[in-house]
């Protein structure tokens, strides 16, 4: 072990001495926290937080397979080794000294990665030290098994090179590190649960925001120990000294082994425990700020709902005519109405709602939306959302009785532009489906059948959004009576 | 304590064999090394020099044959082994950015009983180059911190594999008298080379090898007197000497010409000389130059193997 513990010391004082490495190392991951704080977060310290552990991600995985797995074979290749080989000095020492050094590595890129988030982005720091110590202790244990265990299996740097790409881009663009689970499509959110990057990405949301704690990831985080002691348990056993030994097709097929913990867990999960709707909780539940909108904000004013249950979400959603005027609106169902605009991709469009006086038919009110559509964001918008889950965005079942026609029905007036009735839906991922609707200044009723909608059938819906855009400008319209029937 | 003789045996190696694929490195090696004896390994690139020594090092394991050093087995007892023997690759690479004195002291942190790291460093002339980067370090520094590595263990058994290769004149005569050094303190070496005269100067005792096979073994005394070539006069006379006549000259066994000069082969060496000033002196032909060279070791490889030790 002291063999180790020196080697590992070196390895760290040879990196010091480097500027390459301390460039990747130190200031490389402060370059993706300023890129995503900054230009996707907006500076938004919510958003930050949320993305802080997606930056942290990349930050252990890029260490583990660029640096310290290119490193070993680097090593091999160049016949470093070979001089050690000569010592009494084990392959254990050398895998575990390697494992050690990096690890020393990450921990104060993170602290400064954290220090960076708060004191540039204020942040707030509510994971606490210890959280984020075994988050990220646990990301680069596991990723140093895996970067290791491709140098074990890789005879050159570019075989080391090729198996590192084809496992790092699907772990970046399908874990969440790049793009935000809840707006991949349903497939590839089921594609993602199978994927190690997946749980440290959401392990680091959930603690960050507040919405989980630590413990309610130990399955996941149990997966990524045991498959990093698996990874490191192989990169020891099939240690080569000199580039001369290669090592065989069944050794390297063998080291599949290492994602048999996560299919175990991916399978446990798309069973029983599902984590989409959490993924979506913990992203539409950010208490965004600075943009001076509640996007995504849920008060306990807009969670209104005589039921929350599957069984009554069908019928009336809203008349608004149980609040009086200025006030937030009600629904009967689900999780009540929300603000959502295209701030979330880094727009600037805006939108308010409220309870207004003169409804529909002569009704007691109506919600009025107005606000501003900016150019700018790929697809601008800006409305009021209807959330029938539990939870802002999480699914929800309508329960269509069997003699219903399955429409959507609202009465519309406003300043004569056109507009859209969006509903998302966990089949289609991101994309809703859409219909427009123009508004003319004096109640009109609209009736959509839900089968015009392309994909819905009335399972797994996320959100019915009534929003202007995508043409920029003002904008000023009321909704009232939505129902389903 | 003289090298060789009644001492014990530190290295036993029988009937070593070891294939790479269809390969044959090494078919049926065998030797014995004794204490304090510096002992060569002397054959061309590809012989199966550096296979040998691997495999007293515990790097390579044998496919057949037995082999023990100081008394352990390479294979099974490599931890201990290690503790006791010091090695000097053909080419030693550490990391570019590492200091030298860090080099020295991380080896020597590995090792039960190290030896003193500044006064290895002050024999081997690095002393002021302590703090100096690995990558700043002249071919020749990186030898004699290489030599140094294999030493900081104070071994009983130093492998050397080609020390000598890629140095110029100077750097190379430095090695020589550090191995010599090395004997004087009762060490014992093994160095592997194809420089003749390297294995001539140093060595107690060679081994020949030669497509993984011992051919000759001995002092360098006793394979030179086992060449049947003898001594090499070369002869320049003032009138061309005839074949029947160099023929019948006494001790003579060959004999060719190239450009007026005649090289006899010849033994014992002094009749010869005798016989030649005879038959010149008969045939009144002025003797205009006479040079005797002894066989060397490269003879003895050319008699054995039928070429050049650099083919």
């Amino acid at each position: 072990m002291m063999a180790a513990i020196r080697i590992a010391f070196l390895n760290i004082r040879l990196v010091m001495r480097t500027r390459v490495a301390l460039f990747f190392t130190f200031l490389f991951p402060l370059i993706f926290l300023f890129v995503y704080g900054a230009v996707f977060a907006h500076g938004d310290p919510a958003v930050v937080a949320y993305l802080f552990g997606p930056v942290v991600t990349i930050t252990v995985m890029g260490s583990a397979f660029w640096g310290l797995g290119l490193q070993s074979v680097t090593q091999r290749e160049r016949g470093s080794l070979r001089r050690y080989r000569l010592a009494p000095v084990g392959s254990g020492a050398i895998v575990g000294s390697s494992l050690l050094a990096n690890y020393l590595l990450q921990l104060p890129t993170v602290a400064l990665l954290a220090i960076c988030a708060v004191v540039f982005f204020h942040m707030r720091f509510t994971v606490g030290w210890r959280a984020l110590f075994i988050l990220v202790s646990v990301g680069a244990y596991t990723f140093a098994g895996f970067g290791l265990t491709i140098a074990s299996v890789a005879n050159t740097m570019q075989e080391a090179q090729v198996y590192n790409n084809l496992i790092w881009f699907p772990l970046l663009f399908l874990s969440g590190a790049t793009f935000p689970l809840p707006m991949l499509p349903h497939w590839v959110q089921r594609v993602a649960i199978f994927l190690p990057a997946t749980h440290l990405v959401t392990a680091f949301q959930g603690v960050m925001s507040g919405a989980r704690p630590l413990s309610a990831y130990t399955p996941q985080l149990l997966a990524l120990v045991v498959s990093g002691t698996v990874g490191l348990l192989f990169a020891w056993k099939l240690f080569r000294w000199d580039k001369e030994d290669k090592i065989s097709t069944s050794n390297k097929v063998l080291s599949l082994v290492l994602i048999i913990p996560f299919l175990i867990i991916g399978t446990w999960m798309t069973a029983y425990a599902d984590p989409s709707a959490s993924w979506a909780s913990v992203f539409n539940g950010l208490d965004r700020q600075g943009s001076g909108q509640s996007a995504g904000k849920v008060t306990k004013e807009q969670v209104s709902s005589p039921s929350g249950s599957a069984s009554g979400l069908w019928g009336l959603v809203s008349d608004f005519d149980d609040s009086g005027p200025g006030s937030q609106p009600t629904a009967r169902f689900g999780s009540g109405w929300i603000v959502s605009t295209d701030s979330m991709l880094g727009g600037k469009s805006t939108a308010e709602m409220s309870v207004v006086d003169g409804g529909a038919e002569g009704s007691k009110g109506a919600l009025q939306v107005r606000g501003t559509i900016v150019s700018g964001a790929a697809f601008p918008w800006a409305g009021a959302m209807f959330c029938p889950g539990p939870q802002p965005f999480a699914p929800a079942d309508l329960s269509v009785p069997t003699e219903s026609r399955k429409e959507i029905i609202f009465w519309a007036k406003g300043d004569g532009k056109t507009y859209r009735i969006l509903i998302f839906s966990q089949s289609r991922g991101t994309i809703p489906a859409s219909q427009d609707f123009v508004v003319g200044d004096r109640w009109k009723q609209y009736t959509f059948p839900l089968s015009s909608f392309s994909g819905i059938d009335g399972r797994g819906i996320q959100g019915i959004l009534f929003s202007a855009g995508p043409d920029s400008g003002n904008f000023s319209f009321a909704i009232d009576d939505i129902r389903f029937q | 304590m003289r090298p060789g003789g009644s001492n014990p045996t530190v290295v036993e190696a029988a009937g070593l064999c070891k294939n790479y694929g269809s390969v044959q490195a090494l078919r049926g090696v065998s030797f014995e090394i004794k204490k304090g004896e510096v002992f060569g390994l002397l054959g061309p690139n590809g012989a199966g020099k550096t296979t040998t020594i691997e495999i007293l090092e515990g790097l390579r394991q044998p496919d057949g044959g037995s082999v023990r050093v100081c008394g352990l087995d390479p294979t099974r007892q490599s931890g201990e082994l290690k503790q006791r023997i010091g090695a000097q690759l053909q080419a030693t690479v550490l990391p570019d950015k590492i200091r030298v004195d860090e080099a020295m002291r991380l080896f020597a942190g590995f090792y039960r009983r190290p030896a003193s790291i500044d006064k290895l460093m002050e024999r081997f002339g690095l002393a002021e180059k302590g703090h100096a980067l690995y990558e700043t370090l002249s071919g020749g520094q990186k030898q004699r911190l290489a030599l140094a590595l294999a030493l900081v263990n104070d071994p009983e058994l130093v492998l050397m594999d080609e020390p000598t290769v890629g140095l110029d004149v100077q750097l190379r005569r430095d090695i020589y008298s550090m191995v010599e050094t090395f004997r004087g303190e009762g060490r014992t070496v093994l160095l592997t080379t194809h420089y003749i005269e390297e294995a001539e100067r140093l060595c107690d005792r060679v081994a020949i090898v030669d497509r993984g096979q011992v051919v000759a073994l001995g002092t360098p005394r006793e394979l030179v007197a086992r060449s049947s070539r003898g001594s090499r006069l070369e002869v320049r006379v003032s009138k061309p000497l005839g074949a029947d006549m160099i023929k019948q000259l006494e001790a003579v066994h060959d004999f060719n010409e190239r450009d007026g000069t005649y090289f006899l082969y010849a033994q014992p060496v002094a009749r010869a000389v005798v016989a030649l000033i005879r038959l010149l002196e008969m045939e009144s032909n002025e003797l205009l130059d006479l040079h005797v060279s002894q066989p060397t070791l490269e003879d003895v490889f050319v008699e054995m193997t039928g070429r050049k030790i650099e083919e």
